[in-house]
């Protein structure tokens, strides 16, 4: 088992999640999705958006619409559809659970570690 | 003094100079690779090559307003490398490695070339493109003339007017590019397919068709698939029908083509294997059926000349 792979494994499903959750925000275009999630340090490169992009598409969890832009080509906008708004409630529910497990076992841990140091 | 093209990203031309030129190429090139085995791939790449020309003009020096070599690094290193795309790793389960993806040379493309040619670079192009030595390319068209009545003269001149000349250094690059094997051949079919098949999806009469297809009852599908295959099978015999004619005592063949039309037979090939493609699970069951229908022809082809009174005719020929 190699730890990228573990790594990559991990981000799959928490990169998703916080695209659905920037655009519960309101719309956005590729561009402003990336500043956000180069802000919030989760993506390193930018190419990464867009696979991720394309499968919550067609996933049915996101659509776009086409904008005219003062400077520039037209901008794909990308918006929620009411599945998208589904799946991500549940997956705020199911983030907020591994958060609470995760902190649970490191506090045993760490309890386990102060038991022992007596 | 440096040489400076002119190119155009995602509709907007920019000024680059020659260096810049090749290493943003070969970047694109390894995005559209990558991208052309995905599903919505051709969209990705767009909307990437969008994103290249934001950047572009989001950095680039508004004094000289040319893209450098350092800028393309930038940029690149912005993007990224395809292979190294968070999520790409898992999804093919490690097939994709990082490296791989970027270390492979491009595809190879068929180019004259013009470093080294005779007439047109033709021969050279196509010895390249089939890995072969050029001499035997030459020699082979020296001699074609001879063979086949002169016919080879303007299907050279069509060749030297239709493959390009290989330019830059990329599209040499290219000229030289990986093998042509049947795996690579297996990889573009598929890649090509899959091109057709999402474009396919996104118009408008598939999707129309799909809700008629859906208010069929399972049974009725089957039904009429069944059906569709059936008529595919008649269409097919009927294809080949004419060497079940073609061999046999009242055969008078004419030495060139012993009882099997080979057109038919290719075309038959070429239906199944498309089928085939179609039908991804009944694949293998296409490619038996290849394999039995040309057997088939093969024995036929056999006994054909075995009882064909023009036996030793052909034996001569």
């Amino acid at each position: 088992m190699k730890i990228e792979n573990a790594k990559a494994q991990m981000r799959k499903g928490v990169l998703e999640y916080c695209i659905l959750s920037i655009l519960s925000r309101g719309d956005a275009y590729a561009s402003d999705i990336i500043k956000d999630m180069k802000e919030a340090r989760i993506i390193v490169v930018e190419g990464t958006l867009y696979p991720l992009l394309t499968r919550l598409k067609n996933a049915g969890l996101l659509t776009y619409r086409w904008e005219e832009s003062t400077q520039g080509p037209p901008r794909k906008y990308y918006e929620l559809t009411d599945r998208g708004r589904e799946f991500l409630k549940e997956l705020d529910l199911s983030w907020q659970e591994l958060v609470a497990s995760v902190r649970f076992i490191h506090n045993k841990n760490h309890q386990h570690e102060e038991s022992s140091d007596h | 003094m440096k040489k400076v093209v002119t190119i155009s990203i995602a509709g907007r031309s920019f000024y680059i100079d020659e260096d810049a030129y090749q290493r943003l190429e070969q970047y694109l090139r390894e995005l559209e690779d990558w991208s052309r085995g995905k599903e919505g791939g051709r969209e990705m790449f767009t909307d990437i090559e969008g994103r290249i020309r934001e950047l572009f003009e989001e950095k680039i020096n508004p004094s000289t307003s040319v893209i450098t070599p350092g800028l393309v690094d930038e940029i690149v290193s912005i993007m990224g490398q395809p292979g190294d795309f968070a999520g790409e790793t898992t999804e093919d389960s490690g097939r994709t490695k990082t490296g791989e993806t970027t270390n492979i040379p491009p595809r190879r493309r068929l180019y004259r070339d013009l470093d080294d040619r005779v007439l047109g670079g033709v021969c050279s192009g196509i010895a390249d493109y089939f890995n072969i030595d050029r001499v035997v390319v030459r020699v082979l068209f020296a001699l074609l003339p001879f063979l086949s009545f002169g016919a080879i003269i303007p299907i050279y001149i069509i060749l030297w007017i239709a493959i390009p000349p290989a330019v830059t250094s990329a599209q040499r690059l290219e000229m030289h590019g990986h093998d042509v094997n049947i795996s690579n051949i297996e990889k573009n079919i598929k890649n090509e397919y899959r091109d057709v098949k999402n474009r396919f999806r996104q118009s408008k009469a598939y999707k129309k068709g799909g809700e008629y297809w859906e208010r069929f009852q399972k049974r009725d599908r089957t039904a009429l698939i069944v059906t569709a295959i059936v008529i595919g099978v008649i269409f097919l015999v009927n294809l080949t029908s004419f060497q079940f004619n073609g061999w046999g005592p009242q055969f008078h063949g004419n030495g060139f083509s012993p009882g099997i039309g080979f057109f038919p037979v290719l075309s038959l090939v070429i239906i199944l294997l498309v089928l085939g493609l179609a039908f991804r699970t009944a694949f293998k069951g296409f490619l038996v059926l290849i394999v039995v229908v040309l057997t088939l022809l093969f024995l036929m082809k056999i006994f054909g000349w075995a009882v064909g009174p023009h036996f030793m005719h052909h034996l001569m020929i």
